[in-house]
């Protein structure tokens, strides 16, 4: 059986790093839960001594700090699932500069294009709490008080993460062997907590607040399997919610579908096993 | 450290004295069995750091800004794209126009279209981005394509609602001041030229802010009509359809004011074009605060009209093989039609 490659993708603080402490750390340590992800295949030191780090601190309930271990390798390890399916799980870029600069730089490492372009599975990360849309310049008038923030030099990096993930998921089928059909992708909507009691589906607050994001991806649909989940793998704000650390890993984080609630920090991958012909390598 | 008779960790049974990973009692840290937390971090402490990275080679991708004319080939290899020419003075409000129109594509504000893709979302934004920032600076002023910036085209790719049909339109970013040139000097910049020439929509496009005004509606319209005379000295194709788009709608206090100035344009530009059919579009971009028209008005109407599919058939080449047999040739034919 082939293992099935599976990559992170996002902006910088789009959640990939406390998504993967929070699954590190779970799947490491399965308290009196089953373990649902065995990892069979860890990844080099420096990554690994990261990933412990980072696992820490979403154990203790600090907030998980960006990548400072000095590593420039992937983090790649290799999990298996109940079913016995192995994914290969890569994240070329944990903080995300590289994949912003191909939305605003045009410009991607090879070795991060050839991670991108090997992948049999997406996890494009979004995150709630931080996400912006555009504005539309008719929305304030000529010489209105919005405008004051817009008086500085044009720089793509700076542009909303709503035209940064559309111009992402729009280049990154380039990078793969068929553009044509393109991997699936699991949306991951990050810190889901932060607006969890809107009462709508991830994928319905993707319409709202990422609208060129999930037009983007209602394109993609129609040439790849696609679904979008919510997930906070803080299980909720540590300032505010002090509860939250109290509480055994497993139970901690909060991961929403279209139809069901649950803790299984694992469902991008639960979801991909589950898809007809993904045993196969995808 | 305590090992149970598996060989494996027990939980809760740290030796560290004071674990900060533990949960009532129970250590809960992600640490390999069968080490303590003692043990883990030394184990941790002893981990090599990785040498910095070396220089890693770059791919380029698609630029992602407005294209030129040489850079159309990925667009038009893929689709019948519409190519639409707004031709107006300095001023008249074409790269609001282009701007509010992505941005209301993009947010799902036009109704009836869906966004898809653009080649030139960068090109959009930083428009969109001089232009807030000009009016900023300069009161009530949008910011305008000069002659050393314009000359470009914006690409956007869109789906119809209704029936699910893929559309490509380019706009052709033409300097206000090239069509000043054209209309005061009578000279013919070659983007300029080469654009109608090629193009499927012309756009024509009146002032309103100053046509609404009594003391410089003359000017506003005569400019426009001046642009439909020296359209005759460009080589427009048959198929190209002509309308007359009126810009800042909301100057007028209300619709009488401007459909009679559209009527007014739209008669003098078939008297000197010979055009059948000019269609008339009333649009508000980016209306001022307390404007009667809503942010974007008219746009959803123009926007149908130029994501049409273009008239013409464009010229087929076909490359045959000795080795393609009779009938997948005329297959390939009859498939193109």
């Amino acid at each position: 059986m082939t293992a099935t490659r599976v990559c992170f993708v996002g902006l910088p603080e789009a959640g990939k790093t406390t998504f993967l402490a929070a699954f590190w750390a779970t799947c490491r340590h399965a308290g009196n839960h089953e373990p649902t992800f065995e990892i069979v295949r860890f990844p080099g030191p420096a990554a690994r001594r990261y990933l412990q780090e980072i696992g820490d601190a979403w154990f203790e309930g600090r907030k998980v700090g960006r990548n400072t271990s000095g590593s420039w390798e992937p983090v790649e390890l290799t999990l298996r699932t109940p079913s016995g399916q192995e994914l290969d799980l890569v994240v070329p870029d944990l903080s995300g500069e590289a994949f912003r600069d191909v939305a605003a730089v045009r410009q991607i490492e090879q070795r991060v294009a050839d991670l991108v372009a090997a992948s049999t599975l997406l996890v494009f990360f979004v995150n709630a709490a931080t996400a912006s849309a555009h504005m539309s310049l008719a929305d304030f008038a000529p010489g209105a008080e919005q405008a004051q923030r817009l008086v500085v030099e044009f720089d793509a990096k700076e542009l909303e993460t709503d035209i940064l993930n559309a111009e992402l998921l729009q280049l990154l089928p380039m990078l793969t062997e068929c553009s044509e059909s393109p991997p699936p992708v699991a949306v991951v909507v990050s810190a889901w907590d932060t607006v969890d009691s809107l009462g709508v589906t991830p994928a319905q607050w993707l319409e709202t607040n990422q609208p060129m994001f999930s037009q983007v991806l209602d394109e993609y649909a129609r040439s790849a399997v696609v679904t979008v989940i919510g997930i906070s793998a803080q299980g909720g704000d540590y300032d505010r919610d002090h509860g939250v650390t109290a509480k055994p890993p497993h139970d901690r984080p909060l991961v929403v579908t279209a139809t069901a609630r649950s803790t299984d920090i694992g469902a991008p991958f639960t979801w991909f096993a589950r898809l007809p012909g993904s045993t196969d390598g995808g | 450290m305590t090992v149970t008779d598996d060989g494996t960790a027990a939980r809760g049974k740290c030796a560290v004295a004071e674990c900060r990973a533990s949960v009532d009692g129970t250590c809960h840290r992600a640490k390999p069995s069968p080490l303590d937390c003692e043990e883990f971090e030394l184990e941790l402490a002893g981990e090599a750091t990785e040498p910095p990275p070396p220089a890693e080679p770059l791919v380029s991708l698609p630029q992602g800004r407005a294209l030129r004319p040489d850079e159309l080939a990925p667009v038009l290899r893929r689709d019948r794209t519409a190519r639409v020419v707004p031709l107006g003075v300095i001023e008249a409000g074409k790269t609001t126009l282009f701007c509010v129109l992505f941005e209301f594509v993009t947010c799902r504000r036009l109704d009836g279209w869906r966004y898809v893709e653009s080649l030139s979302t960068l090109g959009f934004t930083w428009r969109g981005h001089e232009a807030a920032a000009r009016s900023n600076r300069s009161e009530a002023t949008t910011g305008r394509t000069s002659g050393t910036v314009g000359n470009e085209l914006l690409h956007l790719r869109v789906r119809r609602v209704a029936d699910d049909a893929l559309r490509s339109v380019l706009l052709a970013d033409v300097s206000g001041e090239h069509v000043e040139a054209l209309t005061t000097e009578g000279r013919i910049e070659p983007f300029l030229s080469d654009a109608v020439a090629v193009a499927d929509h012309i756009l024509l496009l009146v002032d309103g802010e100053q046509a609404a005004n009594p003391a410089t509606r003359p000017n506003a319209v005569r400019h426009t009509i001046d642009i439909a005379q020296v359209l005759q000295e460009l080589p427009v194709p048959e198929y190209a359809t002509l309308a007359v788009v009126l810009t800042k709608v909301d100057y007028f206090p209300d619709d009488e004011g401007a459909d009679t100035v559209l009527a007014e344009v739209a008669a003098a530009v078939t008297r000197c074009t010979g055009a059948g059919d000019v269609r008339t579009f009333a649009i508000a971009a980016r209306p001022n605060s307390g404007a009667r028209v809503e942010p974007g008005h008219g746009l959803a109407a123009l926007f149908a009209h130029v994501a049409e599919k273009p008239r013409h058939a464009p010229t087929s080449v076909f490359v045959l093989s000795r080795a393609d047999p009779a009938p997948t040739i005329l297959r390939r034919i009859w498939g193109s039609r």
